[in-house]
């Protein structure tokens, strides 16, 4: 028995940590419930109505679709609490406490059953999410509003509303408030944070000065339309969590004042005063959660559009080294010879009994091309390897140098001359470097094989680099025939070849590069060869801004 | 003619050049190195005996563009041809346009040095023949118009009497020609002479 405890002895414990993870987890769903239904309670309309607003409704049901059906406990002993606290009575405490897990397993249940997404990241979800919550607040209403009421004997619709809407409203505001995506996600600067409070005050603050403002209950009040703006301001600035949160504080506040006889909705016909108060809520709620869906689904689009295109990057640049296998097959060829050669030299030096300044010059040479060699392989590698794409600050003359070195083996191969015309200084550009280098060896490449099979005199290609005004150009050229006319419209098409064997990617992924980079590629019309044109811009800050504008 | 064979190395990579002529110096052989085609036909006017060691891959003037300018002048200096390791169709494509032989980068000292050796020794005899050639034409040009008509008829192997009635004159006047030819040509047989006229012949 005690070996066997002590064997069983780390199981038990773990079971014993969840256990009481969970029971915490229950214990906080209980407080959160009874405080959410505090807070409703000040909701209340007095005689004939009910609470305008049902906040538990949203809490319960958050509970049980961020933790499981196992929460269930929660919900029922958070009503109970409110037994003891707010003076319920046993009947409308069961009622109160059998609605809540109603409604919670109904919303749970239909969002499991139309795979609706509580994150509300796109418009989809937040339609969806609306049509389950009137669904699931539905039979939880009727339990509430059917109860066998000892006090007031129901007098009405307007309690049927309130029963009704005020859970839908609670079920819709509090879920993508828990569960909903944020805007502000990790690592975002301290300034965004700062923004979202700011926005949070001024809606807290204004929501008061409407809603619980002593009204002229005879006169149209217009104020509500004050707090769009800023619920425009946080669906396209953060996500549906703040909207949710937003919507929330304009929900409660409204509620509030509106039961407290206060505010634009306090009008003297009462059942009125609630039909335009839900109907204000209802739409506001749909309208600005859908835009935050929008605006979340164009700026997912957009990334995943940029990703594809850092994909679709990589991927080329893995073919064009498949491309030049045996080029750079050569080129590494190259130092392997001259070590060979000069080992075999010094070994046959030493045999003859010679020594010293020929034998140590060939040591030197050695070393020199062995790191030659590695050089070679480390640029390869640096070329092709898979990273996150960074914007740093880069001499472009050092990137356009590797370029062209990486280029270089495949001019050699195909006896093609290769010449770099420069400025001395160029501005320091911020850009992803390995892209930048994808472009201009593309370029080079592409010029490289239209002019291979041509005369002595026409094989040759140029590079030129120079400072524009806010930029730099890299310009390539070549000797061969250069673009037809009639295909220059199309060469940046994707799928658009000339070449047997051509894939048509390169220099439609190029402009996308030069794109995303707030830059242009061009082609230059002119008589002779080819030249392709390639602006970067090299403003820093301006660079940055245009990048992610653009860039989708 | 100088005794010294002379490697000629034709390569665009200056650590390739500078560590072939360093270990063919160290083999005992004369080294010299051009960096392209153009530079090779530019500074090697006159020709010695040696051989050419020739990377395929130049920017510029290519290897074979090389090996085909030399056919066209009729250089006798044989071709070894450097490529990349596994580059058979070049290799053959240079076989095809002219070149004795080809080596693979990197390459074994002592395997090219065999080539080379196998190389001078080709061109060696080469250059025997040409000068047996050279020398046949030379003698050839001495000759008379007839004479060079007897000189026809011997080298195809016909008797002097054929020959004498072909041409219309004695067979005592063909032996006389047959003793002055045999005398101009500077051949001491018969045999000699037959080959020198295959020499004619071609040219």
């Amino acid at each position: 028995m005690k070996s066997q405890l002590e064997h069983a002895a780390t199981p038990p414990l773990v079971l014993a940590g969840e256990t009481r993870a969970r029971a915490l987890r229950i214990a906080f769903v209980a407080l959160c419930m009874w405080l959410a239904a505090a807070a409703s309670f000040q909701t209340d309309a007095g005689a004939g109505f009910e609470k305008l607003i049902w906040l538990p409704s949203g809490v319960g049901a958050a509970a049980l679709l961020a933790w499981g059906w196992g929460m269930w406990p929660g919900l029922v002993l958070g009503t109970l609490a409110l037994g003891p606290t707010h003076g319920l009575a046993l009947v409308p405490l069961a009622a109160l406490a059998l609605a809540a897990g109603l409604e919670a397993t109904a919303l749970r249940a239909l969002i499991g059953r139309f795979t609706i997404d509580p994150a509300c990241l796109r418009l989809r979800d937040v339609l969806a999410l609306t049509a389950v919550t009137l669904a699931a607040a539905l039979p939880a209403a009727g339990v509430e509003f059917l109860q066998p009421r000892v006090d007031v004997m129901p007098t009405g619709a307007a309690v049927w509303w309130s029963c009704y809407i005020g859970r839908a409203l609670g079920l819709l505001l509090v879920v993508p408030l828990v569960l909903g995506g944020s805007g502000l996600a990790s690592g975002r600067p301290l300034w965004r944070l700062a923004e979202c409070a700011l926005l949070f005050v001024v809606t807290l603050g204004l929501s008061l000065a409407v809603f619980a403002a002593m009204g002229d209950p005879d006169m149209f009040n217009p104020l509500p339309y004050a707090l769009f703006p800023l619920l425009f301001w946080g669906a396209l600035r953060f996500g549906p969590r703040e909207v949710a949160g937003l919507l929330l504080v304009v929900g409660y506040l409204a509620s509030w004042g509106t039961a407290a006889g206060d505010g634009p909705f306090a009008l003297a016909a009462r059942e009125t005063a609630l039909g335009a108060l839900y109907l204000y809520l209802t739409i506001v709620t749909i309208v600005a959660l859908a835009l935050a869906a929008l605006i979340a689904e164009r700026q997912r689009a957009e990334a995943e559009g940029r990703q594809h295109m850092q994909q679709l990057a990589q991927v080329s640049r893995a073919l064009a080294l498949g491309e030049m296998g045996s080029a750079i097959a050569h080129e590494l060829n190259q130092p392997l010879a001259a070590i060979a050669s000069y080992s075999q030299a010094c070994a046959r030096l030493l045999a003859a009994g010679e020594s010293g300044e020929e034998v140590q010059r060939a040591m030197t040479r050695i070393g020199a091309q062995a790191e030659r060699a590695g050089e070679i392989l480390r640029r390869l590698r640096g070329f092709i390897a898979q990273r996150d794409t960074a914007s740093m600050a880069h001499d472009p003359s050092a990137l356009l140098a590797e370029a062209i070195e990486l280029a270089r083996s495949e001019a050699a191969q195909r006896g093609v001359a290769l010449r770099l015309a420069s400025v001395a200084a160029m501005p320091v550009v911020q850009v992803d470097g390995v892209q930048i280098q994808q472009v201009v060896l593309n370029l080079l490449r592409n010029a490289i094989e239209a002019v291979a099979g041509l005369d002595d005199g026409a094989r040759w290609v140029e590079v030129t680099s120079g400072v524009t005004e806010g930029g730099i150009i890299i310009t390539v050229r070549d000797g061969g025939p250069g673009v037809a006319p009639a295909i220059a419209g199309r060469v940046f098409e994707p799928f658009f070849t000339t070449k047997a064997a051509g894939t048509g990617i390169g220099l439609a992924i190029s402009r996308s590069i030069a794109e995303a980079h707030g830059g242009h590629l061009r082609l230059v019309p002119g008589e002779g060869g080819a030249c392709f044109r390639l602006w970067l811009p090299c403003g820093v800050t301006e660079n940055q801004a245009g990048t992610t504008r653009h860039a989708g | 003619m100088q005794a010294e064979p002379i490697i000629h190395i034709i390569d665009d990579e200056p650590d390739v050049r500078d560590a072939l002529s360093m270990l063919l110096r160290a083999a005992g052989r004369a080294v010299r190195s051009y960096a392209s085609g153009e530079d090779f036909l530019s500074r090697c006017a006159a020709e010695g005996e040696g051989c050419l060691l020739l990377d395929v891959r130049m920017p510029g003037m290519s290897g074979l563009e090389l090996l085909e300018r030399l056919a066209r002048r009729g250089t006798l200096l044989p071709v070894i041809i450097m490529t990349g390791h596994g580059d058979v169709p070049m290799a053959v494509r240079a076989l095809k346009s002219g070149a004795f032989d080809f080596i693979e980068k990197p390459f074994n000292d002592a395997l090219l040095l065999d080539r080379i050796a196998g190389a001078l020794a080709h061109a060696r005899a080469t250059r025997d023949i040409e000068s047996e050639r050279l020398h046949a034409l030379a003698r050839h040009a001495l000759l008379s118009p007839r004479e060079r008509e007897v000189f026809a008829g011997i080298v195809a192997g016909r008797l002097n009497k054929l020959i004498a009635d072909e041409l219309g004159v004695s067979v005592r006047t063909v032996e006389i020609h047959r003793a002055h030819i045999l005398e101009k040509m500077e051949a001491g047989s018969l045999a000699a002479l037959v080959r020198m006229g295959l020499f004619v012949e071609r040219g």
